[in-house]
């Protein structure tokens, strides 16, 4: 029975994480987790409209899940608390297999005599006339031909080879650690967002440009505040390669004046600048609309920013017009591409606009503009200009230190598991013995590998053949 | 070219189907020695299946991994290539052909339900990376299957070895020529451990691609989350096997499960979610 003074809290705690059982129960519970994440529509996955939808058609079973947070499964206060227990689980596991990889690397480096070889599993017994050094020496020439470092201590050699193996199970769980604290460290300090750029505009990077951005705690607005320039758009970019590379946008990066870099942003291309990448998003047109006074002076200007939702090639926007109160709709569509344009000149190729103006509702004016066209409008005898058009495009830009860590960790990872499957530690124990009546020298020889032993007899039968035909061979 | 490399791949798959039945033929009636039938029509199988995807790619200017087409025979392609390879230096284990020969038939076949259109190469899956990480999916899923193969030959031996020792059964050289049992056991386990390598390397190439793509390495979608619900079942398998004293049938059965598991997440999850992966697939 257990006295006040055995117990110990320290104890009962590392015991309870260093089970191994609570390690598959933890992954059988996030891999349920999981499962049950992809099954219920999550709001970070799917477009705000098909989960509204849902939302409207579930409505019972969407306020249970959004309740107990399974609507953000993988942000969900049960997912994180699993991952956070599997991590003590690993910490604690991983404490005790370095002991023990380190116990091992000690403890192997023993001799044993015939005794203790005969009781291996892998071993054999040669019997040969030959001198016992010479014998030896045979036998140290087959193990370093196999691969195997010795040790002599009169008589018993012992041989291993892969040694530092035993490591590749702990370093596999400090990669496991390691990525799961990289993950947590670049989402903390993560920052992403939506810029949107129109041709030849160049924004400063700093949280106001943003159309959307998120930034994780440990960001601190700490916004670098170059300019990002957008200084020409490629709707269907072609590389140096001819290889189609879809939509592409070349982005300047200037500070204090001075041009940092310049590189085209196309898919699978990033344009990188300290610690911050651009990857190109949607794209659409802006023509530029100029409201004029009955005297021809501006009243106001801009580019409107039209998107392609349906990706029919016909641009739409609706935008209000300056601080007149009127709405507009406009649709525009290229018969060619922009730089179609520019190559040729072909004037059929001009941008078109559909476009309505209304008037607290009402609809005042419905026509077609073609660049360039002026029209007047039915208020305050106004005049409206369609005198330009240009690509624009958002740029998803991110920041996340803990992304390079996250690969090294995968590449740590990778090269643990080559470790712990194809470096297995093998030893060799052999003691040569002088002891038949007629002189004969006897090798006593047995061997070990740590993992997949039915698998080394085939190297150790090798290495028996190798040694018989060697002292077959051998004159004294 | 197309109805040369359609020809071919039918062949193949003709040759493939030949080669199942030669070794389910073999294993029902202990027919080891008809073994090398089974073993060559794979192989030549193998060689036109192999000139109908180069010629294809030469034809359509990317390698085999946009339509469900390509994909499915590309499957097929690794895990013939692999378990001829496997059993090349494992004799012992050519009747495991039983399992896998049958499932890469069924794959050329579920293939040729789709359609053969030629698709463009969407700007995204122009990477490197993207590569390394289709070609390891198939190593992956190549390597389980070949692990399961062995798994059933573990299961058909332990229970005859049962049998025999119950004197429901007689001794008999078919069970005799299969790999002791311990040593496909430890054959089962090599072959999840080297599943599982592969699939961590498709994981990491895969989040490489997803970040250059996406901006993101890691975004939970279907597919994503699915590969990694793989990977702890292989890891969970690993675990059991090198700490919880699991070996033999319990494991051999563990990795049939592993199989289900790897199968769904590399083409079933298409079909019952929607996400980012499958849309590529599906276009």
């Amino acid at each position: 029975m257990d006295t006040i003074s055995d117990f110990s809290p320290g104890k009962k705690i590392s015991s309870f994480f260093q089970s191994r059982k609570l390690a598959v129960i933890l992954i059988s519970s996030i891999i349920l987790v999981s499962i049950i994440g992809t099954h219920i529509p999550q709001k970070s996955q799917l477009k705000p409209e098909v989960y509204n939808a849902w939302k409207t058609n579930h409505p019972t079973q969407a306020e249970i899940f959004d309740f107990l947070g399974f609507t953000n499964m993988f942000s969900s206060a049960v997912f994180i608390g699993l991952c956070s227990l599997l991590f003590l689980n690993t910490s604690f596991c991983t404490r005790n297999m370095l002991v023990s990889a380190l116990r091992k690397l000690k403890r192997n480096q023993q001799f044993q005599n015939k005794d203790q070889i005969n009781g291996l599993e892998t071993r054999s017994e040669i019997s040969t006339a030959k001198e016992d050094k010479i014998v030896i020496s045979h036998i140290d020439s087959v193990l370093q031909s196999h691969g195997y470092r010795l040790s002599l201590e009169g008589n018993k050699i012992f041989a291993e080879k892969n040694r530092y193996g035993v490591f590749g199970v702990p370093l596999f769980h400090i990669c496991i650690l390691f990525i799961i604290l990289a993950t947590v460290y670049g989402s903390l300090g993560r920052m992403e967002g939506d810029m949107r750029l129109i041709e030849g505009q160049s924004l400063q990077e700093d949280h106001g440009n943003y159309m959307f951005i998120n930034e994780g705690p440990l960001f601190y607005e700490n916004h670098q505040k170059f300019d990002i320039k957008l200084d020409k758009f490629y709707p269907d970019y072609i590389d140096s390669t001819d290889t189609p590379r879809g939509a592409a946008g070349k982005l300047i990066i200037s500070e204090n004046g001075n041009e940092m870099k310049t590189d085209i942003v196309y898919s699978n291309n990033l344009v990188t600048y300290r610690d911050y990448t651009f990857l190109g998003n949607v794209y659409g047109m802006a023509p530029l609309l100029v409201l004029m006074n009955p005297d021809g002076t501006i009243y106001s200007g801009s580019y409107i920013t039209a998107s392609d939702p349906d990706s029919s090639g016909r641009y739409v926007a609706s935008f209000d017009m300056a601080d007149t109160g009127l709405e507009g709709g406009l649709m525009v569509y290229m018969t060619a591409p922009l730089t179609g344009i520019e190559e040729s000149g072909n004037t059929k190729q001009t941008p078109i606009m559909f476009m309505k103006i209304f008037d607290q509702g009402e609809e005042i004016y419905d026509g077609t503009l073609r660049l360039n066209d002026t029209v007047k409008i039915p208020w305050n005898n106004m005049y409206l200009g369609f005198y330009d058009i240009k690509y624009w495009s958002n740029f998803y830009v991110v920041k996340d230190n803990g992304t390079l860590l996250v690969y090294a960790g995968l590449g740590l990872i990778t090269l643990s598991l080559t470790i712990i499957f194809f470096v297995i530690p093998k030893r060799v124990w052999v003691e040569v013995v002088k002891d038949g009546a007629d002189g004969a020298t006897e090798i006593y020889i047995g061997g070990r590998a740590d993992k997949f032993r039915s698998l080394y007899n085939e190297e150790f039968s090798d290495i028996i053949d190798k040694i018989k035909e060697r002292l077959s061979n051998v004159t004294d | 070219m197309s109805q040369i490399d359609y020809i071919m791949y039918l062949a193949a798959t003709t040759l493939y189907a030949l080669s199942s039945i030669l070794y389910i033929y073999c294993l029902v009636f202990r027919k080891n020695e008809k073994i090398g039938f089974a073993v060559n029509s794979a192989i030549i199988g193998l060689l036109l299946h192999s000139v109908s995807i180069a010629l294809r790619w030469i034809e359509v200017g990317h390698g085999p991994y946009i339509s469900m087409y390509e994909v499915l025979s590309k499957y097929a392609w690794f895990s013939v290539v692999i378990f001829l390879l496997v059993q090349h230096k494992y004799e012992k284990i050519k009747i495991a052909g039983f399992i896998i020969m049958p499932i890469s038939f069924l794959l050329m076949g579920v293939s040729l339900t789709y359609s053969r259109d030629i698709q463009i190469l969407p700007a995204a899956l122009r990477s490197y990376w993207l590569i390394a990480h289709v070609v390891f999916a198939n190593l992956a899923f190549g390597s389980i299957l070949v692990a399961v193969g062995v798994s059933v030959l573990y299961i058909v031996k332990e229970r005859h070895s049962r049998r025999v020792e119950a004197g429901f059964e007689n001794e008999e050289s078919f069970y005799d020529r299969l790999p002791d049992l311990k040593v496909m056991d430890d054959l089962m386990y090599s072959f999840v451990a080297s599943g599982l390598l592969f699939l961590t390397i498709m994981i990491g190439a895969g989040a490489i691609w997803a970040n250059q793509t996406w901006g993101r390495y890691w975004g939970w979608d279907p597919t994503e989350t699915w590969s990694l619900i793989a990977w702890f079942v292989l890891g969970i398998c690993l675990h059991l096997r090198m700490n919880a004293g699991w070996t033999g049938k319990r494991i051999a059965w563990f990795i049939i499960f592993c199989i289900i598991v790897l199968a769904f997440s590399l083409f079933g999850v298409g079909y019952v979610y929607s996400g980012l992966h499958t849309d590529y697939l599906t276009s």
